[in-house]
C-alpha cells in the first residue's frame, strides 16, 4: 500500500504522527507500519470485522424495518495515538475546566457573586435555554453544595498542535457509550497490538463512574439509569452504558414521584430510587418547570431533588454550562473562581451580547463563524453564505443578539485513517471524559474520536458521525488486565434485586414471549403449506383443490389472525388462487399478523429489552435481521404456488428461520437464569403457544375430523409425527390425535402441557405467595389446566346433536381463557399503581398537563 | 384599603385520577404598595403535605401531590391584602440608550430582572410580529415611563376587548392581526413592544376589585384574574400600566406574581394521572373588608 496522502497540500492542518518540530513520532510510525503491511485480504478481514460487530451491536436496539438497512457508523482500523506524557498536560487542562465548571455551576445556582459583581454578564446567563429558573432559590445564601459527577468535553489542536476546547457537555456524558464500544470491538479484531502498545484501560473511568453512584446511593439504596425511549436515536448507547454499569435502564414513564420521593413502578409495586443517573436533557426531564421543552419527563423530579428526595446525577440545570458564549470571558471566569490561569484554552469567541464585542466581531465576519446558544450543532460560516441567508442571519442577531456568538473557526488537526480501502488524513475533534474523582476529576486514557467533526454548516451530533476512531493512551507501564464486566462482586446489592423488575420491561419480555411463538407458528404453518405444494406430484391446482390443504390454509388465517384470507369473504377465490394472500403473509410488514410483521413485531419487542439480552442472544437477534432482510428481497412470482424454485427458495428460508427461532428457545432455557423476567418470556410464550394450538385445531377439526392427511398436517405442525408413532403404532385415529396434541400433559407442544406450565408460572410469580382462592390470575390457570384434565377425546368427538359443538365449544372456552390471562396479568403486573385500580389503557399512562386557568374579564 | 380574595379552583375528571401533582402560584406577594396580610389554601381531597417555596422573582409558589385516587379536586386560596392608597407621581423614566447604561452598572434585583426582561421568553419572542403597533407609535427619544403610559392609552384605544377571543396557545400575531383579545394578551402585547425596543418589561399577574353597578348587588364569583404589564426605568424602578382599563394600577389592584410572562407564573399547573377529560371551574371574590377572610374547608 502506498504512503499516505496529505489532506491538504498547504499544510495547514497539524499533523498528528509529527512532533511539533516536525519529527516523526515513532508509535505512530510502527501502528502505521503495521497496518500498512497488512495484506489486502487481512486488511478486509479486519474491517469486515468491526463492521459486523458495529452492525450486532446496534441492531440489538434498533432492529432494521427489512426493507433497507441503516447507515451504520463506520470505526475506523488505524487508532489514535498519545503518549503518557502529553495526555496528561491535555488531561490537567481538562481537570481544571471541570473544576471551573462546578466552581460556575454553584454560584450560579447558588448565591450568584458573579451577576452581583458583575463578572458575568446577566443577559449571557439569561438568554441560554439551560438557565434552569426553577433552580434559583432567592432564599439561598452560600455555596450550593451540588457537584458534578461527570462531564465530557470535546477539544482539537489548532495549527499549532496547540489544544483548544470546542464544547463542553455538562448534563451527561453522551458519547461515552460510543467510546466504550469502539474500545470493546477495537480490542477484539486487534488483540495483540493492546498489549503490544501497553494501551490504557478505559474501565477505570467506569469504576469511578460507579463508585460515585454508590456513595449517593446509601447502604440499601437503589440506583437507576434514566433514558429516552427505546425510540430515541440515542437509545443504543445508553442501553450499552446501563449494561456495562449493571443498573436498571428506565424511561421516564417508569418513574414516578410521590411527595418528593422517586419511586420505580415494578411489578411488585413502587420501590423508592435514592440515585438516577440521568441520559436526559435538563429541558425534558420535568415537565413541570419552567423552560421545559414538552411534555415528557417525570413530573415533579425537580421538586423531589430540591427537597433532597432524590440525587439527579449530573444535577439538573449543568446544560447552562454548554453555553458557548462563556467562552468569551472563561479565563476571567477562571481567575474570579478558582483564582487561577486558565490552563487550556477555548477557541476564540465573541459573544454577541455585548456592543464591543458585537462591534468587533461584525467588523471581521468573514473570517469567523456565527452560532445561536441553544443550538450549538448549527454553525453558520457568514463568508459562504448566500445573500439572502446572511441578511436574515444579520437580522436574527440584531433582534436577539445575546443569544449569538461568533467564533474563530479552527483547523483541525488530521490524523492518517483507513476507511474502505483509502488510507488517507482526516481531522478530528476528541470528546473526551471526565469523571468526580476524590479529590479532583480523573480524565478517561481514551476517548471518542470524531472524524471530519466539522463540515460547512454543522457540528455532527452523534447520530452522523462518519466515523470515529479508538483512542490510545500508550503507557510507559505495564497495563492491569480491567474491565468491569468480570468484576461485579462488590456491586450486587445496589442494582434492583430480584422482584423489582421494571412494570414496562416486564410486560416487553413477555410480548418477546407471544412474538416469538406467533413468528414460530406462522413460520410453521407456511412451511407446511409450501412444502405440500412442493412435494406433490400432482399439478398445484389439484393439491390446492384437496380438502385436507384447504383446511390447512384456513388454519393459516386462523392461527395468524388475517381474517378474512382464506376463511371470510372471498376466501373460496383465494383458496384456489393463494398466490397473492401466501406472499402477503410472507412479506407484509403494515399488515398485523403476517410473518414479516410478527418478525418485525418479535424483534421491536426485543430491542426495547436490548440490554439484558445476552451476547448469544444478540446474535440470534442479529441472524434474524438478516433472514428478515432476505425474506423481504425474495422476489415471489406472481404463479408461486407453481414455481418450484421459488417454492424452494423461500422454504430454505424459512427452515433457517425456524432453525434460528429453536435456538432462540435453547439459549432462552439454557443461557438464562429463570427469574422474574424469564418467567414473564415463559408466560408469554405459554399463553401464546396454547392459543395457537386451540386456534389450529378449531380451524381444522371444525370441518374435517377423520382426513387423515389433515390429522397427519396437524401433527407435523406441531413436530408431534414421532410421538404418535412410537406411542399408539396404530394408523390415524383422530381422537389419538387429539389426546395427544389437546391433552398429552407431557407434550411439549400440547395445550395440556402449557397450561400445566402456566400454572406452575403463575405460582412462582413475585408477589403471589399469599392469594386468595378469589384471586382472578390463580382462578384463570386452576381453570384452565382442570378443563383439559377432565376432557374425554371420545366426548369432544361425539357427533351426537347435542353435544355436536363440543369440541369447539371446548376449544373456544381456551381460546377465551388465553386472552383472559393477558388481561389479568396486565393488571395486576404491568399497569401498577398505588392503587392497583387505574383505569385506562394497558400500561400506558396518560399524562393530561392541567395548564388551564384562563384569564377572564374584569373590565 | 383592605381586600379580601378568595379564589376557588375546581377540576371534575371524567374518570377516575390516579395521581396528580400541582404547582400554585396564587399567594398575593409583598411589594412597596401592598402586604399580604395572611393567606392560606385549602385543597380537597387533603394531600399529605403542602410545601412553599419563593421562586427567583420572590413569587410564592405552593406544590403538593395527590397521590390517591380522585374525581375531584378543590383548591382554595383565601388571602387579606392591605394595599396603599397612596399613588405616586409617574416620573418619566429615562430615555433608552440612558437607561440601558445605567441599568448595565446596576445589580439589584429589580436592575437583574430588567435584564432578563429585555430577552424573549417562552410566550414573548422577540420578532417582527409587533412592528406594525410599534410603527404607530415609535419610542424615539419618549423617555422609558412615560412611553409606557402612551403605550397603555395606545393599546386600550386600538385594541377591542373580547372575552373568549384568545386561549392560552393563541400567538400574538393573531391578537396583533385581530385587534382583540383579553387581558393576558394586551399585556404580552405590550411586553413584546417594549422589548423590541430596548425597554425592559416584565408580566404582573393579580387581580381587580370589581364593583356592581349602583343599586345591583354584586354577584358571587364574579370577578375574575387580571393580568397587566411593568417597564423599568433605571433610576427610578418598575412601574406598573393596565392596558386593558387604561389605568394605572392603584389600591383597588392586588398583585399575585411577577414574571417575565404568563408562563413564569402560571396560577395553577398541574399534571395528573389517568382522570380522562376534565372540567375546570374558577370563581374569584374580591371583597373590600375590615375582618380576615372566612376559611372555606369541605371536610
Amino acid at each position: 500500500m502506498a504512503g499516505i496522502e496529505p489532506l491538504i497540500a498547504n499544510n495547514l492542518h497539524f499533523d498528528e504522527t509529527r512532533r511539533v518540530d516536525g519529527s516523526p513520532l515513532p508509535d505512530w510510525q510502527s501502528v502505521l507500519a503495521h497496518i500498512v503491511g497488512l495484506t489486502p485480504e487481512q486488511r478486509a478481514r479486519r474491517q469486515q470485522e468491526i463492521v459486523r460487530q458495529l452492525r450486532a451491536n446496534g441492531l440489538a436496539y434498533q432492529p432494521e424495518d427489512g426493507e433497507q438497512h441503516r447507515e451504520h457508523r463506520a470505526l475506523d482500523l488505524i487508532p489514535l495515538l498519545y503518549d503518557t506524557a502529553a495526555w496528561q498536560q491535555l488531561c490537567n487542562g481538562l481537570q481544571q475546566r471541570v473544576r471551573l465548571q462546578q466552581a460556575l455551576y454553584r454560584d450560579i445556582y447558588g448565591e450568584q457573586r458573579l451577576l452581583k459583581d458583575n463578572i458575568l454578564p446577566a443577559a449571557m446567563l439569561y438568554a441560554h435555554r439551560g438557565y434552569l429558573r426553577d433552580l434559583v432559590n432567592p432564599d439561598f445564601h452560600g455555596e450550593a453544595e451540588a457537584s458534578l459527577a461527570m462531564a465530557a468535553c470535546d477539544v482539537g489542536r489548532d495549527s499549532t498542535g496547540a489544544w483548544r476546547v470546542l464544547d463542553d457537555h455538562c448534563q451527561y456524558p453522551a458519547g461515552v457509550g460510543y467510546a466504550l464500544e469502539n474500545r470493546i470491538v477495537l480490542s477484539r479484531v486487534l488483540p495483540r497490538s493492546f498489549k503490544q502498545y501497553r494501551v490504557s484501560r478505559v474501565a477505570s473511568y467506569f469504576r469511578q463512574l460507579h463508585r460515585n453512584l454508590l456513595t449517593g446511593a446509601g447502604k440499601a439504596g437503589h440506583c437507576v439509569i434514566l433514558s429516552y425511549a427505546s425510540s430515541h436515536p440515542h437509545y443504543f448507547e445508553f442501553a450499552w452504558l446501563a449494561k456495562y454499569l449493571g443498573y436498571p435502564l428506565v424511561e421516564p414513564a417508569d418513574l414516578s414521584v410521590r411527595d418528593n420521593t422517586v419511586y420505580l413502578k415494578t411489578i411488585t409495586g413502587l420501590q423508592p430510587v435514592d440515585v438516577i443517573l440521568r441520559l436526559i436533557d435538563d429541558t425534558e426531564l420535568d415537565p413541570l418547570v419552567i423552560g421545559s421543552a414538552n411534555n415528557h419527563g417525570v413530573p415533579g423530579l425537580v421538586e423531589a431533588a430540591r427537597r433532597g428526595g432524590v440525587r439527579v446525577l449530573n444535577p439538573m440545570g449543568t446544560g447552562v454550562l454548554e453555553n458557548p458564549a462563556f467562552n468569551s470571558i472563561m479565563s476571567q471566569l477562571c481567575q474570579a473562581l478558582l483564582n487561577e490561569p486558565l490552563q487550556l484554552p477555548s477557541q476564540q469567541t465573541w459573544w454577541l451580547g455585548d456592543s464591543e464585542q458585537r462591534e468587533a466581531a461584525m467588523g471581521r465576519l468573514d473570517e469567523l463563524q456565527v452560532r445561536h446558544i441553544d443550538a450549538p450543532g448549527d454553525v453558520c460560516t457568514p463568508a459562504q453564505m448566500s445573500e439572502p441567508e446572511r441578511l436574515q442571519l444579520l437580522q436574527s442577531i440584531e433582534l436577539t443578539p445575546a443569544s449569538f456568538v461568533a467564533q474563530q473557526p479552527c483547523v483541525l488537526s488530521a490524523a492518517p485513517s483507513l476507511l474502505g480501502n483509502e488510507l488517507r488524513e482526516r481531522p478530528f475533534a476528541l470528546r473526551l471524559f471526565q469523571v468526580a474523582a476524590e479529590s479532583d476529576f480523573y480524565t478517561m486514557p481514551g476517548g471518542l474520536c470524531l472524524l471530519d467533526a466539522e463540515r460547512a454548516d454543522q457540528r455532527h451530533t452523534l447520530q452522523d458521525i462518519p466515523g470515529s476512531k479508538d483512542v490510545w493512551v500508550l503507557s510507559d507501564q505495564p497495563v492491569q488486565e480491567d474491565t468491569l464486566l468480570r468484576s461485579r462482586s462488590d456491586d450486587v446489592a445496589y442494582g434492583m434485586a430480584n422482584g423489582e423488575l421494571p412494570s414496562r420491561i416486564a410486560e416487553s419480555e413477555f410480548w418477546r414471549g407471544r412474538h416469538s411463538e406467533r413468528v414460530e407458528s406462522a413460520v410453521r404453518l407456511l412451511r407446511r403449506v409450501l412444502q405440500n405444494l412442493l412435494d406433490e406430484d400432482r399439478a398445484a391446482a389439484e393439491v390446492l383443490a384437496t380438502p385436507a390443504m384447504q383446511g390447512l390454509l384456513r388454519a393459516l388465517t386462523a392461527a395468524t389472525g388475517t381474517y378474512p384470507g382464506f376463511a371470510g369473504r372471498g376466501g373460496k377465490k383465494k383458496l384456489a388462487h393463494p398466490d397473492r394472500e401466501l406472499t402477503s403473509l410472507l412479506q407484509d410488514t403494515r399488515r398485523a399478523g403476517t410473518l414479516a410483521n410478527a418478525l418485525q413485531q418479535w424483534q421491536l419487542s426485543a430491542s426495547s429489552v436490548g440490554d439484558r439480552l445476552s451476547s448469544e442472544q444478540l446474535r440470534v437477534l442479529n441472524r434474524l435481521n438478516d433472514l428478515q432482510a432476505g425474506l423481504a428481497s425474495l422476489a415471489l412470482p406472481k404463479d408461486l404456488c407453481e414455481d418450484a424454485v421459488a417454492l424452494g427458495q423461500t422454504l430454505e428460508l424459512l427452515d433457517e428461520l425456524l432453525l434460528v427461532m429453536s435456538a432462540n428457545t435453547g439459549l432462552e432455557h439454557e443461557n438464562v437464569t429463570h427469574g422474574d423476567v424469564w418467567m414473564f418470556t415463559m408466560l408469554g410464550r405459554r399463553i401464546e403457544r396454547a392459543h395457537q394450538i386451540s386456534v389450529t385445531v378449531f380451524a381444522v377439526m371444525s370441518v374435517h375430523r377423520e382426513n387423515p392427511r389433515l390429522l397427519e398436517y396437524l401433527l407435523r405442525l406441531f413436530d408431534s409425527v414421532m410421538t404418535y408413532r412410537a406411542r399408539y403404532q396404530s394408523g390415524l385415529d383422530n381422537r389419538l390425535v387429539l389426546q395427544l396434541l389437546l391433552l398429552d400433559e407431557i407434550n411439549p407442544r400440547s395445550l395440556a402441557y402449557q397450561f400445566k406450565c402456566i400454572q406452575e408460572l403463575i405460582a412462582d410469580l413475585p408477589g403471589r405467595r399469599v392469594v386468595s382462592n378469589g384471586d382472578p390470575l390463580n382462578r384463570l390457570a386452576v381453570a384452565g389446566l382442570s378443563r383439559v384434565r377432565l376432557a374425554d377425546p371420545e366426548q369432544l368427538l361425539n357427533t351426537d346433536k347435542d353435544v355436536r359443538q363440543s369440541l369447539q365449544k371446548f376449544l373456544r372456552v381456551l381460546q377465551d381463557l388465553s386472552a383472559s390471562m393477558t388481561n389479568a396479568i396486565t393488571a395486576q403486573y404491568f399497569t401498577h399503581t398505588e392503587t392497583r385500580q387505574q383505569i385506562g389503557p394497558a400500561n400506558v399512562v396518560s399524562v393530561d398537563s392541567i395548564r388551564a386557568e384562563d384569564m377572564a374579564d374584569s373590565r | 384599603m383592605k381586600l379580601a380574595v378568595r379564589h376557588r379552583t375546581h377540576y371534575g375528571y371524567a374518570a377516575p385520577a390516579s395521581q396528580s401533582l400541582n404547582q400554585v402560584c396564587l399567594t398575593p406577594r409583598d411589594t412597596a404598595f401592598q402586604r399580604c396580610l395572611q393567606s392560606s389554601i385549602d385543597v380537597t381531597p387533603r394531600p399529605n403535605r403542602i410545601e412553599h417555596r419563593r421562586d427567583q422573582y420572590g413569587n410564592q409558589v405552593t406544590s403538593f401531590n395527590l397521590n390517591a385516587e380522585h374525581r375531584h379536586c378543590d383548591i382554595i386560596v383565601s388571602s387579606l391584602v392591605q394595599t396603599s392608597d397612596h399613588n405616586p407621581e409617574l416620573p418619566d423614566g429615562l430615555s433608552v440608550p440612558r437607561n440601558r447604561q445605567l441599568a448595565a452598572g446596576l445589580s439589584d434585583q429589580d436592575a437583574l430582572m430588567a435584564k432578563d426582561c429585555l430577552l424573549p421568553s417562552p410566550s414573548v419572542p422577540i420578532d417582527h410580529t409587533v412592528d406594525p403597533v410599534i410603527e404607530e407609535l415609535p419610542i424615539g427619544d419618549t423617555p422609558v415611563i412615560k412611553y409606557g403610559q402612551q403605550l397603555m392609552a395606545h393599546i386600550y384605544s386600538s385594541f377591542t376587548y373580547e372575552s373568549g377571543f384568545s386561549n392560552l396557545v393563541t400567538p400574538l400575531s393573531d391578537i396583533v392581526q385581530a385587534r382583540k383579545g383579553v387581558c393576558q394578551d394586551f399585556a404580552h402585547l405590550a411586553i413584546a413592544i417594549l422589548r423590541r425596543q430596548g425597554v425592559p418589561a416584565r408580566y404582573v399577574s393579580g387581580y381587580l376589585e370589581t364593583l356592581p353597578p349602583p343599586g345591583q348587588v354584586k354577584l358571587q364569583g364574579a370577578d375574575a384574574s387580571h393580568a397587566w404589564y411593568s417597564v423599568y426605568s433605571a433610576d427610578s424602578g418598575w412601574w406598573d400600566f393596565d392596558p386593558t382599563n387604561n389605568k394605572r394600577p392603584d389600591a383597588q389592584y392586588i398583585t399575585t406574581a411577577w414574571g417575565r410572562d404568563y408562563d413564569d407564573v402560571v396560577p395553577i399547573k398541574g399534571v395528573v394521572y389517568g382522570g380522562g377529560s376534565h372540567v375546570l371551574t374558577v370563581e374569584v371574590d374580591v371583597n373590600r373588608t375590615e375582618t380576615a377572610p372566612v376559611l372555606i374547608t369541605q371536610d
